[in-house]
């Protein structure tokens, strides 16, 4: 009786926890406000040469080659974060600071203020954007494929996927959320294989066949090398869709948001977004489908 | 940082899925564990020659690196030596063919041997070897004195902590997902991939380990109970 009486009281102590946090919240969020309002004051000063600078931190992860890694001299490049550090030369009323997280817990970070804005080519999706803020202009297109092994040729589209294995990593933006879309339509179902990359072995997966696909970035799927440093996926079919990549920023943010959106339009005003595009990915991926 | 409190509720419900993955990946490598453990407490304790050397090297190495190396030695490591045994031998078999989950057994099935085997030698310790000689005194065989003496009281001793190797086989469990085992907390990081709302994914998911975890402190504890009737008198 007592024991259960403990429990009892453990579960009231976390309830109050959530319930706790939740309104708290609310409290931080309307604080915020205030706090998104004072912060006019340094930009509207950035006019005259006397502002203060404002320490801004970006988070990225740092285990997507090419994009946001850590390379052979220990030091975290790639385009999105080359890209930042362009930004910021632009940007004399902030300092970007670039912190890498893990996937999942770059979210939450930005939610609790430990980063102030994501840099990882996040796309957008309406749930998202009512719990977030996304910068307006996209700084690239990525067109997502179905990737293979290269001696596969078998499969040739999403189709023939129905009924075999697909691999659908965890922290992928909205791949899961196609491939499901897509099985809804479907009587025989693509089977999905979910993975965390944990232990970076995709190439393996394909190889001896547990999996049979996965769906790939047409820049990404280059960096997936075999033992021998080769290529080891290649894309078949039409492209699934085409995603336009955003920073992610908190709701109270609007002003930090404007001031990157007009960066971003700078840069790719003057060339030097499709230079690093081409520089890192190896190809000018700043142009959609329609232009 | 503002909470929704109904994804909290569709989380779990969505979490439920993964359930049963969750506890065979506890279930299974805690009896194999216990196997192992048995075995190689039996080992060292009788100090079977030659064999309790290579045991104790066993021990000490699991015990001296992390669950999460055993697996990706397991994953990695078996498909190899299968293969190159299976070359060998002529045989027609690939490694590709066996489930990944079996690796993902057999990984922590030894990680378990390793701590639960210390701990029933420490329960086979803590009888005292005078009892054992007064078994045999009474003109008990040496299989009744360890039936009738030695098991009851040694498995006293260690059920507390064979109760907090099981409970650590379910938080580990969430290891398997790296090699794209999907249990809860894996399927948690996929139900908040579409909105991410990844805190109140993972509350849920705590909620669900919490509320296993104290399934399984309860049943130990009715269990300790019954085992330590000994305590109160009277011949077993």
């Amino acid at each position: 009786m007592k024991r259960t009486s403990l429990i009892l009281l453990i579960f009231a102590f976390l309830g109050v926890l959530i319930v706790g946090c939740g309104s708290n919240g609310k409290k931080e969020g309307s604080g915020q406000n205030g706090g998104a309002s004072a912060a006019v004051s340094p930009t509207a000063a950035a006019a005259s040469p006397t502002y203060k600078v404002q320490k801004i931190v970006v988070g990225t992860t740092s285990v997507f080659p090419n994009v946001s890694f850590i390379d052979a001299n220990g030091k975290l490049t790639g385009f999105d974060v080359e890209l930042v550090k362009e930004l910021d030369k632009r940007l004399p009323q902030y300092e970007f600071e670039i912190q890498p997280l893990e996937f999942s817990s770059l979210l939450l970070s930005l939610e609790t203020k430990k980063i102030d804005f994501i840099a990882q080519i996040m796309n957008k999706n309406p749930e998202r954007e009512a719990k977030f803020l996304f910068t307006k202009e996209p700084y690239s297109y990525f067109k997502t494929k179905v990737a293979v092994e290269v001696g596969n040729d078998q499969i040739h589209s999403l189709d023939d996927l129905r009924g075999k294995k697909l691999y659908i990593g965890s922290s992928t933006s909205n791949n899961a959320y196609f491939i499901e879309e897509y099985n809804k339509k479907q009587d025989k179902k693509v089977e999905v294989v979910y993975g965390n990359g944990g232990a970076n072995d995709l190439v393996n997966l394909l190889r001896t066949k547990r999996v049979d696909a996965t769906l790939q970035n047409d820049f990404s799927y280059h960096f997936e090398k075999d033992a021998d440093g080769k290529e080891a996926l290649k894309l078949v079919g039409d492209p699934l869709f085409e995603n336009g990549v955003y920073y992610v920023l908190r709701k109270d943010s609007q002003e930090l948001s404007d001031k990157l959106d007009e960066a971003i339009k700078a840069v790719k005003a003057d060339g030097t977004l499709s230079k690093l595009s081409i520089q890192w990915l190896g190809q000018d991926y700043t142009k959609s489908l329609k232009e | 940082m503002k909470l929704d409190p109904g994804f909290i509720y569709d989380a779990f419900l969505q979490l439920l899925s993964a359930l049963p993955m969750t506890l065979l990946l506890t279930g299974v490598p805690a009896a194999g564990g216990l196997l192992i453990g048995t075995g190689v407490a039996f080992i060292r304790h009788y100090r079977v020659r030659g064999l309790h050397l290579i045991v104790a090297g066993y021990v000490a190495f699991i015990r001296g690196t992390p669950a999460l190396m055993h697996l990706f030695l397991v994953y990695f490591g078996s498909p190899v030596i299968i293969d190159f045994f299976a070359r060998k031998l002529g045989l027609d078999f690939n490694s590709a063919s066996i489930p990944i989950l079996y690796y993902v057994f057999l990984a922590f099935s030894l990680t378990a041997g390793a701590y639960l085997s210390e701990f029933i030698r420490a329960g086979l310790l803590a009888v005292d070897k005078g009892q054992v000689e007064a078994a045999y005194a009474v003109g008990m065989t040496a299989l009744q004195a360890f039936r009738r003496i030695v098991l009851p009281q040694a498995l006293a001793v260690s059920l507390p902590n064979m109760t907090n190797v099981v409970i650590g086989l379910l938080h580990g469990s969430t290891l398997a997902f790296t090699v794209t085992v999907l249990e809860v907390f894996g399927k948690a990081n996929i139900v908040a991939n579409q909105n991410w709302k990844y805190f109140e994914a993972f509350i849920a998911a705590a909620i669900l380990y919490w509320g296993i975890t104290i399934l399984l402190e309860t049943a130990s504890a009715r269990l300790e109970k019954r085992i330590n009737r000994y305590h109160r008198g009277g011949v077993a």
